[in-house]
């Protein structure tokens, strides 16, 4: 298959600078071919700007990097009007969020004000200034970096914020093999700025228009619907996931199907994908805290007990 | 009390009823084989049980059971001191002289005290079984319903009567269920009160105690079925004129010894009157008399001389013309007469007779009959002792006696040879057609005497017909009753063996009866009227006389000498003796008959069936139990099934589908689990890497592509259907 091909060389090139960390790379792919954005949340340091702007070197887009501080302001993310005094006239000065590859980078450092703003253009794919709306130009995927809540002097991301993102996920660090060939790389020159891009940006957009294609049977979509359900049900959890996730769920899958070549979704996709769609949308009870239990060991639960279909349903 | 103390309890329960059961094992088993010695073989029931439950560990458990079975070897075997060296002596003797025996696959070689020792053995082998039952499956369902099986198999089919023990195994049996399943809730992870567990083994036992006192105390009702297995006999097709024999003749006679044999037939009325017990290491036939003379209706002694007697005082040695045997030591059989007979019951081998009484012994020896004598007058004899050595045959010789052998026999056989005029001829081709096959004159012998076990004939005591007018006692058995009791089996095998040419005879005595009680170890057999009996000797030039037992239901095993090379040993082939199927006017009248109304033929098919209960629901209990085992062992032979099944079906989606679904089910029984929640790619690697091929995921990828991605075009059926071949294959291999 073309688009597997396609994909395929997009996480090689990512490889070539980002070292055993095949899986993460895979799914920064699957968020940016289902139009999702990617939370990272790690310490600083184990390379997620260099994944951001692998992918974005990868497929030629234009890659902006927003580094958030408590003192930021909206405008500094979205653009600000300045009134030209030659032209008479207010002229648009797009801020960094206009950008094809967004990378924001420690975003729950600065005030919810800014961070509700990047957030908002985020999900409508576009920017509203002054009366003006703006579409953001396609394609559109932001990268967020997040440093683990416990750490001094950020703004934990509200819930209904987190919902924007597609996929959270942990980079975590590299195996000493890996950490020895990262340097191994880094000793005389960047990889990273050998990169060449592989894929034009109206193939990303073909292959975005494709993950749409692929077909979800009834059997996964009531999957999905299970797995959502049994979220809400469960009794370690607080809130469980919303509709929003169950879509969610289904595109990534959609993607992840199309990464590996194939033009269904299986329940190994769901299974696999689950715990990062819904990771960061369910919020735990305090009882689960007690007991020791991580929302990861709460979703693996329910992916344990719900049973994947395995026949087709009698008609309905 | 703890839950700890009660599972210790349950557990003492439950060993001590298994034990009960395995004792209903080892009972019938000493009982049949004569063995004795039950309470030791008990001790180390209770040894092993002991062990099983404090779960002492095996390396203190293993010694202590085998210095027991040493110790019950040398306590049985010799009268040496336990701990002496000539006690270790014997035992490594016999380890090094039987596993030489052993590691040649000469078993007949194997001494007694070895095999006891592999009993024992065996003895261990089950108790472990039984523990893991108890320990590990929680579950004693199977051991239970096969002794049950046992029991009741024995008590139809041999002489053991398991009347006390199927009451014993079943209250067991019940109780260890119900204690089982007691420890099994102990043992879960729900917490139980104390007094629910109590309550309940309470309530189980006082169920069983309850039910069965009262099953004890309540009238019960005579068995609604006859024994099965004459009365299976006898319903089959071939004892069709069984009618025309009853009441016909002299009415019913009374069973029991009698001098006058000239008109045979009839039926007989069972009489449990005791003739004599006798106190015997071995079952022992007991002979009283022969008679050579055949008349067509009855047995008479040929007269054509005056009885020749020859006298023996007590204690001589006898001269019988069936020589002792020399091999091993004399046994010796003490009796006690109840009926005052002037006669003594001679076991095979007979050396001498030792009596307290005042009397001497007459052999004629025209019949073998051993007379007792006080002076020159016949009186009855009390008690006497009889030395016996059973004679020995050797398999060899007999093997060798062919037909041309027989051409040298002295006039003096003329009389074993003897046959009425009147004989059908019917009754001589028969003869020839059953031994067409064979060789030597054993061989004619031993296709004549299973000849009746094979060809329909049955036993009962009521429905033996009596011949009238012309009509040939043995012509009449064989060709039309077909049904009838040891006289008819036993005159009819003499009559076949002379009608080819060999000398026979036929003896009247007892059959050995029933183990009552047991004086010193020794079975003490009760013999009462039931027990009397009439068998076949045949002569074989070089080896001289030996009996034979035609009659269905009974056994008379001489003892051989299996000196014969391997490859002959085809003597337990039932295929030499040729199946004689007298025609059947039944099957013409049948014909006729078809065109009957639809009423008619329900009712004479409710008449069918309830004529025919038994043997339905025998046939029904038989089905049941096949299936259960058909069951059980479905994964043997299902691939056979299925296979060819999935092949007439076509080449489609719907089929793949239900192949694929069939598969899971296959696996899941095979022991390879999906969780609920593993997705079938996951659970086809999982499979693969159990078999060692890639045929499941590759099964798998079709299936999903077909279900979740609704390709189902693009599927190779044919390699599919190779794959989910070769899976089911392998899980039915």
């Amino acid at each position: 298959m073309r688009e597997r091909a396609q994909i395929e060389t997009i996480i090689r090139n990512i490889e070539k600078v980002m070292i055993g960390k095949k899986d993460i790379a895979e799914l920064a792919v699957v968020a940016l071919l289902a139009q999702g954005h990617v939370l990272l949340e790690d310490v600083p340091g184990v390379g997620k700007t260099m994944m951001v702007r692998a992918l974005a070197k990868s497929i030629g887009a234009d890659f902006k990097r927003i580094q958030f501080t408590p003192d930021l302001l909206p405008s500094d993310v979205l653009g600000v009007s300045i009134y030209n005094p030659k032209e008479m006239e207010f002229e648009f000065r797009p801020g960094p969020i206009m950008g094809n590859i967004v990378l924001a980078d420690e975003i729950n450092r600065t005030s919810p004000k800014t961070q509700s703003a990047l957030l908002e253009g985020m999900e409508e794919a576009s920017v509203t200034i002054d009366g003006v709306t703006m579409p953001i130009p396609r394609p559109f995927f932001v990268m967020a970096t997040q440093n683990p809540i416990e750490h001094e002097g950020t703004y934990p991301l509200p819930e209904a914020q987190l919902d924007r993102f597609l996929l959270k996920l942990k980079m975590g660090y590299p195996h000493p093999s890996e950490e020895i060939e990262v340097l191994n790389r880094l000793e005389h020159a960047s990889p990273i700025d050998t990169l060449v891009p592989v894929i034009s940006l109206e193939e990303l957009i073909e292959l975005q228009k494709k993950v749409k294609q692929v077909t979800v049977d009834e059997t996964i979509k009531s999957y999905i619907v299970e797995l959502s359900n049994r979220t809400r049900q469960d009794t370690y959890i607080y809130l469980g996931v919303s509709p929003r996730a169950s879509i969610a769920l289904m595109r990534a899958s959609q993607g992840l199907a199309l990464l590996h070549g194939r033009d269904y979704v299986n329940p190994d996709d769901i299974q696999y994908l689950m715990p990062y769609v819904f990771g960061h949308r369910v919020i735990l009870r305090p009882e689960a805290r007690y007991d020791g239990i991580s929302s990861e060991e709460v979703l693996a639960r329910i992916v344990k007990r719900t049973p994947v279909p395995i026949k087709r349903k009698i008609s309905q | 009390m703890s839950n700890k103390v009660q599972q210790t309890i349950i557990s003492i329960l439950i060993y001590s009823f298994v034990f009960i059961l395995m004792m209903e094992w080892l009972k019938p088993v000493i009982e049949l084989t004569s063995t004795g010695f039950l309470s030791l073989f008990g001790w180390y029931l209770v040894i092993s049980f002991l062990f099983y439950l404090i779960k002492l560990k095996w390396v203190y458990a293993f010694p202590v059971k085998l210095v027991f079975i040493c110790w019950v070897i040398i306590h049985i075997y010799t009268d040496l001191s336990f701990l002496s060296i000539e006690a270790l002596k014997f035992i490594w003797g016999m380890f090094v002289g039987n596993i030489a025996s052993l590691i040649s696959q000469d078993w007949v070689q194997a001494t007694d005290p070895f095999r006891t020792f592999l009993f024992f053995i065996l003895l261990w082998m089950t108790t472990y079984l039984l523990n893991y039952w108890i320990r590990v499956r929680k579950n004693l369902m199977l051991f239970f319903l096969f002794t049950v099986l046992f029991i009741t198999i024995l008590d139809t089919f041999s002489p053991y009567s398991g009347e006390k023990s199927i009451v014993t195994v079943l209250i067991s049996g019940f109780l260890i269920l119900g204690l089982l399943y007691a420890q099994k809730m102990l043992s879960g992870h729900e917490k139980i009160h104390g007094a629910f567990i109590v309550a309940s083994i309470g309530s189980l036992l006082s169920i069983i105690v309850i039910s069965s006192a009262l099953a004890y105390v309540l009238p019960k009702a005579g068995p609604s079925w006859p024994d099965p297995v004459p009365f299976l006999l006898s319903t089959s097709p071939n004892a069709d004129n069984r009618e025309d024999g009853k009441g016909v003749g002299g009415g019913i006679q009374k069973v029991g010894y009698g001098e006058n044999d000239e008109r045979l037939g009839g039926a007989f009325a069972s009489d449990d009157t005791p003739v004599f017990y006798a106190t015997s290491p071995t079952k022992q036939y007991w002979k009283i008399e022969t008679k050579d003379m055949y008349t067509s209706k009855g047995w008479v002694n040929s007269a054509t001389e005056p009885p020749s007697l020859s006298n023996y005082g007590l204690g001589e040695p006898i001269q019988s013309d069936i020589a002792p045997g020399t091999e091993g030591e004399s046994l010796i059989a003490r009796i006690y007469m109840s009926q005052p007979y002037p006669f003594i019951m001679q076991p095979y081998g007979i050396e001498r007779v030792d009596s307290m009484e005042p009397i001497s012994l007459k052999m004629n020896e025209r019949n073998q009959k051993l007379y007792t004598f006080n002076g020159d007058n016949e009186v009855p004899v009390g008690t006497y002792e009889v030395t016996y050595n059973e004679p020995i045959y050797s398999l060899k010789a007999l093997r060798d006696t062919a037909p041309a052998n027989l051409e040298g026999l002295s006039s003096e056989f003329d009389r074993y040879l003897q046959l009425p005029e009147t004989l059908p001829s019917r009754v001589k081709d028969l003869a020839t057609s059953i031994t067409a096959d064979t060789d030597n004159l054993y061989d004619k012998a031993k296709a004549i005497e299973r000849y009746f076990r094979l060809n329909g004939f049955s036993y009962n005591q009521d429905l033996a017909a009596v011949p009238e007018g012309d009509t040939d006692y043995v012509d009449q058995f064989l060709f039309d009753t077909k049904v009838g009791y040891c006289d008819n089996f036993s005159t009819s095998m003499v009559v076949l063996l002379r009608s080819e040419g060999i000398p026979a005879r036929w003896v009247k005595g007892f059959a050995p009866g029933d183990v009552v009680e047991r004086d010193n170890g020794v079975p003490v057999y009760e013999v009462t009227n039931n027990n009397a009996h009439s068998w076949v000797e045949a002569y074989f030039p070089g080896t001289g006389w030996m009996t034979f037992e035609p009659t269905i239901g009974f056994t008379n095993a001489v003892n051989l000498n299996y000196d014969i090379d391997n490859e002959k040993d085809e003597l337990e082939t039932p295929e030499n003796t040729p199946k004689e199927t007298p025609e059947k006017p039944q099957a013409e009248k049948d014909k006729k008959e078809v065109s009957k109304g639809f009423t008619e033929i329900m009712s004479s098919f409710a008449k069918w069936i309830s004529n025919n209960k038994a043997p339905i629901l025998w046939t029904l209990l038989g089905l049941v139990l096949l299936s259960m085992l058909a069951y059980r062992y479905r994964r043997k032979w299902l691939s056979k099934v299925l296979i060819p099944v999935s092949r007439m079906r076509k080449n489609d989606w719907d089929t793949f589908e239900k192949m694929y679904h069939q598969l899971l089910k296959q696996l899941d029984a095979y022991g390879m689990k999906r969780e609920q929640g593993q997705t079938l790619s996951a659970y086809a690697k999982y499979v693969d890497s159990g078999f060692g091929e890639t045929h499941m995921r590759k099964l798998t990828d079709a299936y999903e592509k077909g279900l979740y991605g609704n390709n189902r075009e693009g599927i190779n059926y044919e390699s599919m259907r190779e794959s989910w071949e070769y899976l089911i294959n392998q899980l039915s291999g």
